[in-house]
């Protein structure tokens, strides 16, 4: 059943001339309006049609031209089958601004199934895969060739266009007018001439989604189904294809978190760049795109991008639950949080970081930027820090050993920077070892630094191996001259004349019976030496030895 | 009456009422009027935009000796491939172009043949034609001689004595010397 | 009722318009039609042409003008360095050939004629040669921005000898069957020297005002070169039966 407006157009197209069917009344109509909107004075002041006007002349495929490419398959390219074998110019075209405007045959390659045929469906119906001609400047390895199948225009010099043309120039301003509806008008802008010169609607970047319009900084933009277009001032045509412009569309286009892009895409170490309004995109060696824009770009740009040694992104920014922002890059990350704000976390320290569980693990959220200091690095997260040093390694110091390090000076203090990570006993005791000393912490009492001479003699018995345990107390100093630290299972002595000396187990609740160092055996002198079934530790004033077989000490004079 | 066109290293004796042209098209750019400005040619009536100077887009471009010659008047505005003078050509017209390419070009796979060609009849074709004029047949050859790469075409006007004329076309071919550079 | 008469006095205007320009088409007809009738000559170009030689101020010929003197070939180069050689004998098509220099005064009515060449008649089949001094007497310089780009320029100070060219700017056509020249001479301008080779020749197709061909719109002229191109390419030349059927069937 046929509309009403199928029928109107009916009635006219049999009122028009007889015989004409609604198909070629409207196709009539279409090159009206083509010839109209291409060329409206021309075309109304001078006795000519409508196919003229826009296919320009010798379009009919008894005149012998070869038809355009985009007639033929819809892109002005070579299609398969055929190669780049030759071009001529027509000087002062209209259709390149007054520059010369450049047609590239497409000869037919050798054994290939292209007939001679007249084009058709548009008012170019020139004639495809029929003139066995060739103009000789591309390809000249191909010796063997067939006739011109179509030919492909360009404002671009053919040398620039295909690598594998020459510079021999070979003119036939003849053929000036020469066009298609498939190809842009007169003077077309930068951006519409690089689109056609990469196959046009049916090329590289297929159709156009938008008109071309004002981009950022006085360039120009125009998007199509399968990239975007854009100039900067600085001039030039530059394309957004494959991941970047898939990235691209994805965060909305211009409309979207990047705007318009503003610069030339630039190869950077790894990957490549392009710089937009408000963000950029990266394209990694891989081939994946991501980008970095709003309160991420933010900080991406304060740091200095890639200057920042952050490296590429490898992710897209991603916003959890409680409110957090990060987004990963290869070298590390940026994380917002909103309680402490903006800041990165990269390099090894990263690595330590989401090792143990990143902002849901020990540590918590970054608090503050990597830190440079003599010697190592450190970041600060809520919940501890991270430090990184060469000759130690990225170690974390959090919770309650991170408490007390702070309390006990920190990297300024007398531990120095940790050398390892937080030691976590089945009973939950935990220990770190530092540059110059341990950190000790039990449930019962809390934690307790051992430095000095004290964590050497910890570290030459093997400590918690030698049954002493961890520190229970800080340094206490009984007497002048002397001091002391219990442990869990003992206590360690010291002072200038004895050196440091400990006790464990029996001996030492003998030793703290006898009222310990300041009782009448006085200091330790040894360590507990072990003879046989008998144990014996000297002291200044005596000495108690432990048989182990009945359980009995004997103090000795 | 012989008369010898000659320039460029290439010398050509013209058989009587055969006449040539012999030189390198000039550039566009060296007669561009900065004044006026160029008139860009494109469909008829598409004068209003002129180039502005400098973006002429003919840089780098290498125009290399060429040579028509014909037995009819060749018109003053023609094609590299003599298009122009086609058009005119009656039906006892022959056209010879010889085109010369860049030095670069000798050695490739397309220059490989040696020597002026000497055509024959049955090697014209309608459809060997830079454009296709109904009647007319071409010819078309790329060949080095004497290490210098060109392009030999012909058109004979119609299939009518196609024999005398390709007699006549290699007679004037035969009797083209070209030296090297 | 203002704007129906104001209405009615535009078209009154454009109707009286329309008249005036059919009364003035009218009459330029019937001059026509006189003169060619051999009324009175008060316009006449063919009678008004003067006489060969005798223009004040004018070099004369050397000697008698030689219908019949053998022509020669120009030999020589084009403006852009090109060899140029162009046959004017033994050829089925003739020529004129138009002797100029850059630099004469009356030659530059010439350059002009040329360089806006809407009222340059010529006969069918006749090519126009303009033909100045060799490198030794010209520069290309000089003469790129005069030559026409219509029509061919030879460098050929041989050019001037063979034809004993005895001062510029002077014009000689050449019958090209014969070889032979048809007629020479000089004039302040183109169409003195046009009303001269009508007469020398007896081809007025050289007079703009009688040869019938007018200005028209260029679609008209593409549209007519067409239409030539295609009959010639059908076999059917000028004067061919089957373009005047109502002849034929005469007949």
């Amino acid at each position: 059943m046929t509309t009403l407006s199928e029928r109107i157009v009916e009635k006219i197209a049999i009122g028009w001339r007889a015989g004409s069917s609604r198909r070629s009344f409207l196709s009539g109509a279409a090159v009206v309006g083509t010839a109209l909107a291409s060329n409206p004075w021309r075309y109304l002041t001078r006795p000519m049609t409508a196919y003229a006007s826009v296919c320009g002349e010798g379009a009919a495929c008894n005149e012998g031209w070869s038809a355009f490419c985009c007639t033929v398959t819809g892109a002005n390219q070579c299609p398969p089958g055929s190669f780049v074998a030759g071009w001529w110019k027509a000087d002062q075209s209209g259709f390149c601004c007054g520059s010369a405007r450049y047609y590239v045959d497409c000869n037919a390659a050798c054994g290939s199934d292209w007939t001679c045929h007249c084009a058709s469906g548009s008012c170019d119906q020139r004639r495809v895969a029929c003139n066995q001609f060739r103009y000789g400047q591309c390809h000249q390895e191909i010796a063997c060739y067939g006739p011109v199948v179509c030919r492909v225009v360009t404002c671009t010099p053919p040398w620039i266009f295909d690598d594998s043309c020459t510079a021999t120039s070979l003119t036939d301003n003849r053929t000036v007018t020469h066009s298609a509806p498939c190809l842009p008008g007169n003077c077309p802008s930068t951006i519409t001439q690089y689109y056609y010169d990469h196959g046009g609607p049916g090329g590289t970047f297929g159709p156009a989604t938008s008109a071309e319009r004002a981009g950022a900084d006085g360039g120009r933009f125009a998007a199509f189904s399968s990239g975007v277009l854009y100039t900067t001032s600085g001039g030039g045509v530059r394309a957004l294809t494959g991941t970047v412009f898939t990235r691209y569309k994805a965060a909305g286009g211009p409309t979207g978190a990047l705007g318009y892009p503003t610069g030339v895409p630039t190869a950077v170490t790894g990957g490549l760049a392009v710089p937009f309004q408000h963000g950029s995109i990266y394209r990694g060696a891989n081939g994946k795109s991501y980008s970095v824009s709003g309160a991420v770009g933010e900080k991406w740009r304060a740091i200095g991008k890639l200057g920042s040694g952050l490296g590429l992104p490898i992710a897209q920014s991603l916003k959890t639950s409680d409110g957090n922002i990060r987004q990963k890059f290869t070298g590390g990350a940026i994380f917002i949080s909103p309680a402490h704000g903006a800041h990165v976390v990269k390099g090894s320290i990263f690595r330590k970081w989401i090792d143990l569980g990143g902002s849901g693990g020990v540590l918590g959220v970054p608090i503050a930027d990597q830190a440079v200091r003599a010697g190592f690095q450190a970041t600060k997260f809520t919940k501890g820090t991270i430090y990184s040093a060469e000759a130690t390694g990225t170690r974390a110091v959090t919770g309650t050993l991170y408490t007390a390090y702070r309390a006990a000076g920190g990297t300024g203090g007398a531990l120095g920077l940790p050398v390892e990570d937080e030691v976590r006993t089945p009973g939950g005791s935990r220990s770190q070892r530092f540059q110059r000393g341990g950190l000790f912490w039990t449930a019962h009492s809390g934690s307790h630094p051992l430095t000095g001479v004290y964590w050497a003699k910890w570290r030459a018995i093997k400590g918690t191996v030698s049954g002493l345990g961890f520190p229970t107390s800080g340094q206490v100093s009984p007497r002048k001259g002397q001091t002391r630290i219990t442990f869990t299972h003992g206590a360690m002595y010291h002072s200038a004349a004895t050196g440091v000396h400990y006790l464990t187990g029996r001996l030492h609740q003998e030793y703290a019976r006898l009222g310990g160092s300041v009782g009448s055996l006085g200091l330790p002198t040894s360590d507990p030496v072990t003879s046989g079934s008998k144990i014996t530790v000297t002291f200044v004033h005596g000495s108690l030895v432990l048989d182990t077989t009945t359980n009995t000490i004997v103090r000795k004079s | 009456m012989t008369t010898t066109l000659d320039g460029h290293g290439i010398s050509i004796d013209l058989p009587a009422a055969w006449e040539g042209r012999l030189g390198v098209r000039r550039s566009p750019a060296d007669t561009f009027d900065r004044e006026t400005g160029v008139r860009p040619r494109s469909l008829a009536g598409a004068l209003d935009r002129v180039a502005p100077a400098g973006n002429q887009g003919w840089s780098g471009e290498r125009a290399q000796p060429l040579v028509h010659l014909a037995n009819f008047p060749l018109p003053v505005d023609r094609g590299d491939f003599g298009s122009g003078a086609v058009d005119v050509m009656g039906s006892g017209g022959i056209l010879v172009a010889l085109i010369e390419y860049g030095a670069e070009s000798a050695g490739t796979a397309l220059f490989a043949e040696q020597g002026l060609p000497q055509p024959l009849p049955g090697q014209f074709d309608p459809n060997t034609l830079q454009r296709r004029i109904s009647g007319q047949y071409g010819y078309q050859r790329f060949v080095t001689v004497a290490g210098r790469p060109f392009c030999v075409y012909i058109v004979i006007g119609s299939a009518a004595g196609l024999g005398p004329r390709t007699a006549q076309a290699r007679e004037v071919l035969a009797g083209t010397r070209i030296e090297s550079r | 009722m203002t704007a129906l008469v104001a209405g009615l006095t535009v078209l009154v205007l454009v109707m009286a318009v329309l008249v005036a320009g059919l009364l003035r088409s009218h009459a330029s007809i019937l001059r026509r039609l006189h003169t060619l009738d051999g009324g009175e000559q008060e316009s006449s170009a063919v009678s008004a042409a003067p006489a060969i030689r005798t223009f004040p101020g004018v070099p004369q010929p050397l000697g008698d003008p030689v219908p019949g003197a053998p022509a020669h070939d120009l030999v020589g180069r084009g403006l852009t360095e090109e060899s140029v050689v162009i046959r004017t004998t033994g050829v089925p098509h003739n020529t004129v050939i138009a002797f100029l220099t850059s630099g004469c005064s009356t030659c530059q009515n010439f350059w002009q004629a040329f360089a806006d060449p809407v009222d340059i008649r010529l006969p069918g089949g006749t090519r126009l040669v303009i033909v100045t001094k060799g490198l030794d007497a010209e520069s290309p310089s000089a003469l790129l921005p005069l030559a026409p780009d219509w029509a061919e320029v030879v460098m050929s100070t041989k050019a001037w000898t063979d034809f004993r060219v005895p001062g510029s700017p002077y014009v000689v056509a050449v019958d090209g069957p014969s070889g032979r020249v048809k007629g020479e001479g000089t004039g302040m301008s183109w169409e003195q020297v046009a009303r001269l080779l009508a007469q020398a020749t007896g081809d007025l197709s050289y007079l703009s005002d009688t040869s019938g061909r007018s200005v028209k719109p260029v679609g008209d002229a593409e549209r007519e070169s067409r239409v030539d191109h295609d009959l010639l390419a059908a076999g059917i030349m000028p004067g061919d039966p089957s373009l005047y059927p109502g002849v034929e069937a005469r007949s």
